[in-house]
């Protein structure tokens, strides 16, 4: 699947896989039986622009995490390139002023559990910002005030523990963290799920701010549909491992093109004060993706799979500009 | 109890009146009121919704209701939980654990906190049958396979003796529910039934909660954070701050015409699947801390309408509309949800 988006790929992701072994049991083995693979990222073409936000959907199992986690090296791709201002991430050394841990920076989906306890706040950025020599040491603590008022928390947070702040104000520092070493990348992973809402309102124009001042680029992992809606340019649905629907957030969101996207659209509860009287969506669970299906992997929970569908795998088509769907019956 | 007493509860329109309950937690410095003079009535075959985000009480609710607050909580109870003209509060343990095996029924969050996960699913879904209901293990059994086909479990007779790991999370959550109705309960308490689920999986439990009520006519009380998810399925809704019920009305007036600040606030600050990018209006501050609650309206210090009689004068739910409740000193002043 290719960039749809005209200014030039920061992040390029070329049939990206990652695969991992599933250990066999001692019996198995004796037994010969076959070695299994989890198949979570299985064939990603990915390209996201600067000062992009691109938003990643699917279900739990689809792989999207694990994705998110490949492009900052926590897991390394079995196949496929990545590259980073057309330099493979793998060529990038890990530390130093041009190394990968400069240039793509992570935000996690739970603040309580990403901060160092013991640490002050200001600890833990000051510790950031001197050992990737972002500044002088003496400008250090300058630099620590103007870094939590770009995520709007009171200097004196610097001088306190993560245990007295809340969810949102821990997320405002994981925010703080990443920014730091200046990036060229963020990548979310879920930042507001495990927030109230009224805390998520906070931190969502927060990241909105930050995306139009500080300006990287961004991969945003929610289940969350709206969040993605509020938050990105364009949007990529994935399902078992596969983008299946790629395209602007507008014509994702107002004219899916994949039965999945539609589907998943469909099943999203409404705020609209009128009782629901409708069958669920979709039946069953996603596969496991030990187990993928044949031809298009979505056609046993699909309303409008065909013999074909069983049969090959559709292959991404355009269906608007700028907008890709991976489905024989694509509309 | 007299006859007529029975008689005259089971004619009434509420199954369930709560009076007045307040559930303190003491410990040896603090006294936190999880709940403050709760005042709530709910009306039989109905659909509750009680929303709130975390701390504000609604799970404290639910379990004191039922009284399964565990007694490491150190929980004081004051006020009466009217169910069939019988306090729950006042009925003694054996009688509580027969109610809570039969006619009240709780689901939880997460399934595999109610499962056991070394027993097969299908011997805990039968085993209030066995226990409350007097059934022999074979029609038990029967039951059990049936209640299974029932929530839409494929193939129940040989997924019976499938252990929980074995299932997915929305499967297990079908086994939960299975067991909540094998004993046909009259009031179903689901404490975010859907939280720890995919969307497409909310939907079908959804889905499969409100086909259950429908065909049972037992009364459901939904507590979600999630208001798009009670907006669709609920009659009525109370939303809670900070232990207290703030505003409780119909579905349709809660969404419509809020008439307390806090409910105005979420409906605010939550982004919309069918809007764009506009920009979310935030509460500001931070719920507070219920070990240190002021005298007046606990929302009162991220209140853009709150004055200084506010935080002073204690505030209760009062009529603000026809059958809509609010704990609101000015609703006058409230301008309603930004379009």
């Amino acid at each position: 699947m290719i960039c749809a988006n005209g200014n030039g790929g920061l992040i390029e992701m070329e049939n990206v896989a990652v695969h991992f072994p599933v250990r066999r049991s001692v019996i198995d083995s004796l037994r010969r039986a076959p070695r299994q693979t989890v198949r979570a990222v299985d064939g990603v073409d990915l390209v996201i622009g600067e000062r992009e936000t691109l938003g990643l959907v699917g279900e739990s199992g689809s792989g999207k995490t694990t994705l998110a986690r490949t492009l900052v090296r926590i897991y390394e791709p079995t196949a496929g390139q990545i590259r980073l201002k057309g330099q493979a991430l793998a060529g990038y050394p890990r530390l130093g002023d041009n190394g990968l841990c400069r240039r793509i920076q992570m935000v996690f989906q739970d603040p309580y559990s990403s901060l160092n306890p013991r640490k002050t706040v200001g600890a833990a950025l000051g510790e950031v910002l001197r050992f990737h020599r972002i500044c002088a040491d003496a400008e250090v603590s300058a630099e620590i005030a103007r870094l939590l008022r770009e995520v709007g928390l009171p200097e004196s947070t610097a001088g306190r523990l993560p245990r007295s702040l809340s969810g949102g104000q821990r997320q405002r520092v994981g925010l703080a963290r990443a920014l730091a070493v200046r990036p060229a990348f963020i990548v979310l992973d879920e930042p507001v799920a495990a927030l109230d809402v009224s805390i998520q309102a906070q931190i969502l124009n927060l990241l909105k701010d930050l995306k139009e001042h500080a300006g990287v680029g961004m991969l945003l992992v929610a289940h969350e549909l709206s969040v993605v809606r509020h938050m990105c340019d364009r949007v990529a649905v994935m399902y078992l491992g596969r983008i299946v629907e790629i395209g602007g957030t507008e014509a994702i969101f107002e004219a899916p093109q994949h039965p999945y996207t539609q589907s998943l659209l469909k099943a999203v509860p409404r705020l609209v004060p009128e009782r629901r009287h409708r069958a669920a969506v979709l039946k069953g669970d996603i596969p496991s993706p030990l187990n993928i299906p044949s031809g298009c992997r979505f056609h046993p929970r699909c309303p409008k799979a065909q013999d074909i569908c069983r049969r090959s795998e559709p292959p991404a088509s355009v269906t608007a500009a700028g907008h890709l769907a991976a489905c024989h019956f694509p509309g | 109890m007299p006859a007529s007493v029975v008689e005259r509860a089971a004619s009434s329109p509420d199954i369930l009146k709560i009076i007045g309950l307040t559930t303190e937690f003491r410990g040896r410095q603090t006294r936190i009121r999880a709940n403050d003079d709760i005042h709530l009535s709910i009306r039989r075959g109905s659909t509750l919704g009680v929303v709130g985000e975390s701390g504000s009480g609604k799970s404290v609710l639910c379990r004191s209701i039922l009284r399964l607050l565990p007694p490491s909580a150190n929980a004081y109870f004051k006020g009466a939980v009217e169910y069939e003209g019988r306090d729950l509060l006042g009925l003694d343990e054996a009688e509580m654990r027969r109610l809570r095996g039969t006619e009240l029924r709780m689901i939880f969050q997460n399934p595999m906190t109610s499962l056991n996960p070394v027993w097969p699913i299908g011997d805990q879904i039968t085993e209030g049958l066995r226990v409350f209901g007097g059934l022999s293990s074979r029609r038990a059994h029967d039951r059990g396979i049936e209640m299974l086909g029932r929530v839409g479990i494929p193939s129940p007779e040989r997924r019976f003796d499938e252990y929980p790991f074995q299932w997915s999370g929305g499967m297990l959550q079908r086994a939960v529910i299975a067991m909540a109705m094998a004993g046909s309960p009259k009031l179903l308490f689901a404490d975010e039934p859907t939280t720890a689920l995919d969307v497409t999986i909310q939907d079908q439990i959804l889905a499969l909660l409100l086909e259950l009520q429908e065909r049972s006519g037992m009364t459901l009380v939904l507590v979600s954070h999630d208001l798009a998810v009670v907006a669709e399925t609920c009659d009525r809704i109370a939303v809670m701050y900070a232990g207290r019920i703030v505003e409780t009305a119909p579905t349709k007036s809660i969404f419509r015409s809020p008439r307390h600040p806090y409910t105005v606030g979420l409906l605010n600050s939550i982004p919309h699947l069918s809007k764009g990018a506009s920009r979310l209006v935030p509460i500001p501050g931070q719920p507070p801390d219920l070990a240190s609650l002021g005298p007046g309206c606990p929302f009162a210090p991220r209140c853009s309408y709150a004055s200084a009689d506010c935080s002073t004068s204690a505030i209760r739910l009062s009529e603000a509309g026809p059958d809509h409740l609010s704990a609101c000193l000015h609703p006058e002043r409230i301008e309603g949800v930004a379009a």
